[in-house]
């Protein structure tokens, strides 16, 4: 199986505190791989560690077979939502959405990408007065506009209610027959259950137990007690 | 060109062209009211000099426009460069793989070609219309010579340039505190400082004002290029 992301013996540290220790993590093609944590364990790290935005005190990157050190042109085939989404706040969804491709210097379907979260193409609303659901829903489009072979979300289902965290969920099983790889971070375990291939769970700076949802479902016979064992797990730290 | 397009087109410039007015309205109300200074009955007889001539009133309406216009090269760079990078919205666009000094570079250019534009049209205006009010209004001045109606436009683009540099001199020590405030007062301080050398001599106006512009244009490359290499760095 194609590996899109090798990360080896990450280290990371703000103010003297180790936020990241030897931590490592490997992605392959067509799956979505979940990190949970606590709140400050990493995840959120991690994942700017992978996309470029902070640089390790030490370890290794490569992702899409390029090294992260070396150079950033993998960036262009990874599509990321990190926190909340920020938008150019006076400018229609369609707007942003061509901004974000000018910068990539791709081209894309904006209508197409925009039904696909369920957002109105052609209305002029500055994203200003979108809700947060809106927001997150334009963030996805963001991320997927130009055909990325990553995608790193952290709190993607942040805002959405019930049916558009089915939708989501629909959305990221789609992208994953099409050949994408996704990381996401999450902390509603049930969702990330349901839609994971495999979880990873950060604790003293690493990823400490990582394993398949689909032998652990089997394993527990029910969704309840695999959140029970995760939550114990994330507990353990 | 294109950085600098796409720069243009998601920064609501709208707010930034309404600001221009106020501030050319503003300065064009001062401009009329020096023309009248010398009939004021208690004016000192050195300033009443400065204000019977048109290179002193050039040169006044000159310090305003870079002092005025400075604030406003700070709040538009401030919302260009500390927007940008010291928000949350870093997180995207410290994503694309694009070298982050032509960024910041377009950033800057454009900055420097809005402020450069309007200072050069509003100081033409505003004499404009300053000579218009004096014929009307018969102010006696001492008649403008061609070297002088020369120097017009080359002080409003001056003007442009010096208030282009102040507002990224002052965006550079906004961005070490992440403060758009603290960028706006050091823009006012720094114009202040700046007009003080306008005080060496009114009659040589473009000559003190190339000089002035030639030094802070030196200054401001060394602040920038502390300012890019910080960014260069920047992790969010």
């Amino acid at each position: 199986m194609e590996m899109i992301v090798n990360a080896q013996n990450l280290c990371k540290s703000f103010n003297e505190k180790n936020v990241l220790q030897n931590c490592s993590l490997r992605l392959f093609k067509g799956e979505i791989y979940s990190i949970l944590g606590v709140n400050g364990a990493g995840k959120t790290t991690l994942m700017k560690l992978l996309l470029g935005l902070q640089k390790p005190d030490s370890g290794t990157i490569i992702v899409l077979g390029e090294n992260a050190a070396e150079s950033n042109r993998y960036l262009n085939d990874v599509g990321s939502m990190i926190e909340t989404p920020v938008f150019y706040e006076h400018l229609s969804a369609a707007e942003n959405l061509e901004i974000h491709l000018s910068y990539l210097q791709k081209q894309a379907d904006i209508s197409k990408v925009l039904e696909r979260v369920e957002l109105p193409f052609g209305e002029s609303k500055p994203v200003s007065r979108y809700s947060l659901g809106m927001r997150q829903r334009l963030g996805i489009a963001r991320a997927i506009i130009h055909n990325p072979r990553l995608l790193i979300l952290d709190e993607p289902l942040n805002g959405l209610d019930p049916v558009a965290i089915a939708e989501m969920r629909e959305l990221l099983r789609r992208l994953t027959s099409e050949g994408v790889t996704i990381l996401l971070s999450s902390h509603i375990i049930s969702d990330v259950v349901s839609v994971s291939d495999r979880i990873g769970v950060i604790t003293g700076g690493g990823v400490s137990s990582e394993f398949s949802v689909h032998e652990k479902k089997l394993m527990f016979n029910s969704e309840s007690g695999l959140e029970e064992y995760i939550v114990d797990l994330m507990r353990r730290n | 060109m294109n950085l600098i397009k796409m720069e243009f087109k998601k920064t609501n410039f709208k707010a930034y062209f309404k600001a221009a007015l106020g501030v050319f309205a503003g300065i064009l109300a001062m401009g009329i009211l020096f023309l009248f200074i010398p009939y004021i009955e208690y004016a000192a007889p050195k300033g009443e000099e400065l204000f019977r001539e048109w290179d002193g009133i050039l040169m006044l309406i000159s310090v305003l426009h870079f002092v005025s216009f400075g604030i406003l090269a700070a709040v538009i760079a401030s919302k260009l460069i500390i927007g940008e990078y010291g928000g949350k919205s870093a997180a995207v666009f410290l994503c694309y793989p694009i070298n982050r000094k032509k960024i910041l570079n377009a950033k800057c250019l454009l900055t420097c070609g809005f402020m450069t534009a309007v200072n050069f049209l509003s100081c033409s205006a505003v004499m404009a219309a300053v000579s218009i009010v004096s014929k009307i209004a018969g102010a006696e001045l001492v008649k403008p010579n061609i070297p002088l109606l020369i120097s017009i436009p080359c002080i409003g683009i001056l003007s442009g340039v010096l208030s282009s540099v102040t507002g990224i001199v002052s965006v550079t020590i906004g961005w070490k505190k992440r403060s758009v405030p603290a960028a706006i007062v050091s823009s006012f301080v720094a114009g202040c400082l700046l007009a003080q050398c306008f005080s060496i001599s009114y009659k040589n106006i473009l000559t003190v004002t190339a000089g002035v512009c030639a030094v802070t244009v030196a200054a401001s490359c060394f602040v920038y290029g502390i300012l890019a290499k910080s960014i260069d760095k920047l992790e969010v």
